[in-house]
């Protein structure tokens, strides 16, 4: 026993050692950037990002800038929306972290608000911010100030239909409704709509219908209208006439949809490539006007580049700059375009044939003209965090939307009061 | 002859059908606790990379290990899975040296701050983790500790060892001190008591905080998120995580993942359990 | 015998006096620099009013978040949820656990692989529980459902009603805890001396007798550790309510805990939520002092 003891003992403790070694290691090499040798100096930049399939989209770009700009390494992390937010804010302040982020431009409202980022409008040049879309840049604005380099626009829900199931794209809720009574008829266990019932960035569209929005002009939450009653009375409704499921995350709509047993789904343009990957044969279309009301509005943002506030040194500056110019050049957005199927905001690219004869983006087109742009102010944060509650409760059927739009208002005024 | 053979197997105050309902509850309630487990194995075998089945087949249509072979050879899932041993192995190993010394003072002696020793032990768990996320990142850069191994296994060392402790100060007390004065009157010194009689005989208690600090070590990942940017890192789970997004996981792929994720801590835990059965000293010390 | 109480450096003979230091002092170093300095960091926070509108720059504001903090409706709202979550949690994984732990401490041929399928939720990390069990809780593909119609029984609406939602979460976390108990309590019954049992049937002693007065109070040592440390890890845990049901549906499977996390990390209002979670830490002080005093639990069996 006590031999064998010894034998463990010995291999744990050689163990311990290789990995206290291991540690050594890996600080050490940290520990030893700083002294390079003269030029050129390679700098090392880091980009955090949160798109769908990084590494389909990203790498093979970020080889071509590596080849053509030998001194500068760039190491791509990918992290979650929400983490990414929450790891940035983190990093920062312990002084650390990637030199560019990037992903949604609601991240905007916090990275500016917090410090974490800085302004860019002296940090490029006039000529190379006027090849960019003007709207998408200003979408990138806030207190005067231009904080992101937007590469696209988009990430709008559209109505996708599975062609084997439904032929044509209903016009507007009254056709829906037709369609869903014969369908439900002829197969029980089918479904005539699905989306995501549990995120408020789903009920966005049809609060846009009635004519209604979560700011004012003064950025103010007005989160009980009519408008919001009618769109919640909406969600209710189709779920009373079966129209979608009782219960359905993102995940179930998806399951439905790709298993033949939906026949639309309301979703956005990165998940087309899904669905053509299983050589679906399938529609996009304008979400279906309201009957009796107006075409929903879903959210479109942009995805942007934002540069950290610790980025101060000439050197990492430069780098930062040909990094971000180059990913927003006509080349690399075209390419880029043709895998996420967003419209590129270089306005050369965004006239080229390539994207204008895609046949996913002509479709989508019709969307992106009955649409509106997600407010990128920090508040917003908290409107999704008070209506996300209530739209479930109303969904559920354990409030009324009267109620819902009341307390979602009252929830919201009071939080955006405490975040001060 | 039927009377001797059910008391070689059995416990002689177990009557026949004592037995067969004992036997009958335990296998539906493995069963019933199995199925969530199987049912990961499900969603890894689909070839759809949906979340969700509409059927309720143990085995589904199109079963395909298609999903393990692209996690074993496509993705750095060895690589992920041999940091992850790495540090849930030192961590189990330390935690357990440094909980065994300091359970058995505790338990052996009384000394200043004994009390307040333990009730620290249980203090440090109160604290809700979301808070303590910032200080923790802040003081590993300050360190240098940041992608490195040190880095995971200090915290999670610190974080198991409370239990830890708790654990072996409880077994300890089981064990009669009746057994440390016969090695004394021999002329052994405390070291030496402690090392060759009370360890070997608190073998049990030591499993499980193994066990205990292995898995923390071995599942963690809101620290390990933060610390770990450099992919060769990775441990499991920030590896998988790195394989959700938003919108479009592959749940299939996920889903293989997370098996070959449970199976060494699995392994573990077989082979531990003996250790858990030996029982505790008792008996040793007659009269 | 059990146990002995513990005694002097000087009683135990070949011990020196700086012993019992010798043995704490690694243990108590490294938690001083890796958990006391991000505790303290933690309870300064409280005092500041750092969000993020003060992210550099912070004040300190005093007592102003805990005003904010008790003051707040919804915190005894929450308050009572935590408490029906960690007594739901921890009396059923203890109850289980230990029903379990009886049956299997016997002469048993094959138990070793009931055992081993018993304590297989314990190997599995949270995420991938949560993961799991959540597919089958949803109303039309999940398992559960599907059972319940192949039974004729209506479907259940999971995870979006909030209390079959509350009552979804605290399945999970029992399945996940009942392992743990079920080997602390494997542990305590073998050390349980056979003569006991053997004098109290001599006795006439009934089953609940002998549970009641032999097991019990010989598993007090290890079980109240146990339990005390069950509790406050019940009672802060986010994760396997996040996974499950992201706190929904409408916030009311919300504990305590996961309105620290929406405050601090959603919010940004990392001085609010550290002080809610000072207030969190004080609670669960009390309780521990209070509960480990009445079963005197960190003394032994026989005292």
């Amino acid at each position: 026993m006590t031999l064998r003891k010894k034998a463990v003992a010995i291999v744990l403790s050689a163990f311990l050692a290789g990995s206290l070694l291991a540690g050594c290691a890996a600080t050490k090499e940290t520990k030893k950037e700083p002294d390079q040798p003269a030029a050129p100096k390679v700098v090392e930049l880091v980009f955090w990002e949160q798109e769908e399939a990084a590494e389909k989209v990203f790498d093979p770009i970020l080889q071509k800038f590596m080849d053509a700009n030998k001194n500068i390494k760039i190491t791509r992390v990918h992290y979650e929306t929400e983490k990414l937010r929450t790891n940035f804010l983190t990093a920062v302040q312990g002084n650390q972290g990637p030199q560019v982020v990037f992903g949604p431009d609601d991240n905007v409202g916090v990275f500016a608000t917090a410090g974490v980022i800085q302004p860019l409008d002296s940090f490029f040049d006039a000529s190379f911010l006027s090849t960019l879309n003007k709207t998408a840049l200003d979408g990138n604005r806030l207190n005067g100030k231009l904080w992101g380099v937007p590469d696209r626009i988009g990430n709008q829900l559209m109505l996708i239909y599975n062609k084997a199931l439904i032929p044509n794209a209903p016009a507007n809720t009254d056709a829906v409704y037709k369609f869903a009574a014969d369908f439900k008829a002829k197969n029980a266990d089918k479904y005539a709509l699905v989306f995501n019932q549990t995120e408020p960035f789903w009920l966005a569209p049809w609060l846009g219908a009635y004519g209604g929005s979560v700011f004012n002009d003064k950025n103010e939450p007005t989160l009980d209208t009519p408008a919001m009653v009618s769109a919640f009375k909406l969600m209710q409704d189709l779920k009373a006439k079966g129209v979608i499921p009782k219960e359905s995350d993102y995940d179930a709509a998806e399951a439905l949809f790709k298993d033949g047993k939906a026949a639309m789904i309301i979703n956005g343009p990165w998940s087309v490539g899904g669905y053509l990957d299983k050589k679906m044969d399938i529609g996009i279309a304008k979400i279906p006007q309201v009957s009796g009301a107006g075409w929903p509005k879903p959210y479109t943002s942009t995805k942007a580049y934002f540069v950290s506030k610790l980025v101060t040194d000439k050197d990492m500056k430069d780098a930062v700059k040909t990094f971000i110019q180059y990913m927003n050049s006509e080349e690399t957005q075209k390419t880029l375009a043709a895998i996420h199927k967003q419209w590129p905001t270089n306005t050369k690219a965004n006239e080229s044939d390539v994207i204008k004869n895609d046949p996913v983006m002509k479709q989508a087109a019709a969307q992106l003209e009955s649409a509106t742009p997600m407010p990128i102010i920090a508040q917003m944060r908290v409107v999704w965090d008070t209506w996300k509650p209530q739209m479930q409760l109303v969904i559920a059927g354990q409030a009324t939307p009267e109620k819902a739009a009341k307390d979602a208002q009252a929830d919201c005024v009071k939080k955006i009061a405490e975040m001060k | 002859m039927k009377i001797r053979f059910k008391h070689r197997y059995f416990e002689r105050g177990d009557s026949v059908p004592k037995i067969i309902a004992i036997y009958v509850t335990l296998t539906i309630v493995a069963l019933l606790t199995f199925y969530p487990i199987w049912n990961i194995f499900n969603m890894a075998l689909r070839p759809q990379q949906t979340l969700y089945s509409t059927s309720l087949r143990l085995i589904p249509e199109n079963a395909t290990l298609e999903n393990f072979r692209v996690m074993l050879f496509e993705k750095p899932l060895l690589g992920w899975m041999g940091n992850s041993l790495i540090v849930a192995g030192t961590t189990a190993l330390l935690s357990v040296v440094l909980s065994a010394t300091a359970g058995y003072a505790i338990s052996r002696f009384k000394f200043r701050g004994r009390k307040g020793f333990l009730t620290f032990l249980l203090t440090t768990q109160m604290f809700p983790a979301p808070m303590l996320l910032l200080p923790t990142f802040l003081l590993l850069t300050r360190l240098g500790l940041l992608n490195s191994y040190t880095g995971m296994i200090i915290p999670y060392v610190a974080t198991s060892i409370p239990f830890s402790i708790w654990m072996m100060k409880g077994f300890y007390d089981t064990v009669p001190i009746e057994l440390e004065y016969a090695a004394a009157i021999d002329g052994a010194s405390n070291w030496t008591t402690f090392t060759k009689i009370t360890v070997p005989l608190a073998a049990p208690a030591m499993a499980i905080a193994a066990l205990f600090s292995f898995m923390t070590g071995w599942s963690e990942y809101v620290v390990a998120r933060v610390i770990l940017t450099k992919a060769a890192m990775y441990t499991l789970p920030v590896g998988l995580v790195t394989l959700q997004s938003a919108f479009s996981t592959e749940w299939g792929r996920y889903s293989a993942g997370a098996l070959l994720t449970m199976i060494p801590a699995a392994v573990l835990f077989v082979l531990f359990s003996r250790y858990l059965v030996g029982g505790l000293t008792l008996g040793s010390v007659k009269g | 015998m059990a146990r002995e109480p513990a005694v002097s450096p000087g009683l135990l003979p070949g011990a020196k006096p700086w012993n019992p230091y010798a043995y704490t002092m690694p243990a108590l170093a490294l938690m001083a620099v890796f958990v006391i300095y991000p505790l303290a960091y933690g309870v300064w926070l409280a005092f500041t009013n750092m969000s993020l509108t003060n992210f550099w720059t912070v004040k300190f504001i005093w007592f102003r978040n805990f005003y904010n903090v008790i003051t707040d409706l919804d915190f005894y709202v929450l308050m009572f949820r935590s408490l029906v979550w960690t007594v739901s949690c921890v009396v059923f994984s203890v109850a289980i656990g230990m029903w379990l732990a009886i049956l299997l401490n016997r002469k048993l041929p094959g138990k070793a692989i009931f055992r081993l399928f018993l304590i297989l939720p314990w190997a599995i990390p949270q995420y991938i529980a949560a993961l799991s069990w959540k597919t089958m809780f949803q109303h039309d593909f999940g398992t559960i459902n599907l059972v319940l119609k192949q039974l004729h029984i209506s479907p259940v609406p999971w995870l979006s009603h909030p209390t079959w939602a509350f009552a979804a979460v605290i399945l999970v976390n029992v399945w996940l805890g009942f392992p743990f108990m079920m080997m602390i309590c494997l542990g305590g019954l073998q050390s349980i001396p056979y003569e006991l049992y053997e004098a109290a049937d001599c006795d006439g002693g009934t089953g609940w007798n002998k549970f009641r007065h032999i097991t019990l109070p010989m598993l007090r040592p290890v079980l109240v550790p146990a339990i005390t440390l069950s509790v406050v890890w019940t009672f802060n845990l986010v994760n396997v309510i996040y996974l499950v049901t992201g706190g929904g549906p409408g916030n009311k499977t919300d504990i305590l805990v996961s309105n620290v996390y929406r405050t601090g990390v959603d919010f940004y209002r990392y001085g609010y939520a550290s002080a809610f979670s000072l207030i969190i830490f004080l609670i669960l002080l009390v309780f521990a002092m209070l509960f480990v005093w009445r079963t005197r639990g960190d003394e032994g069996a026989t005292e």
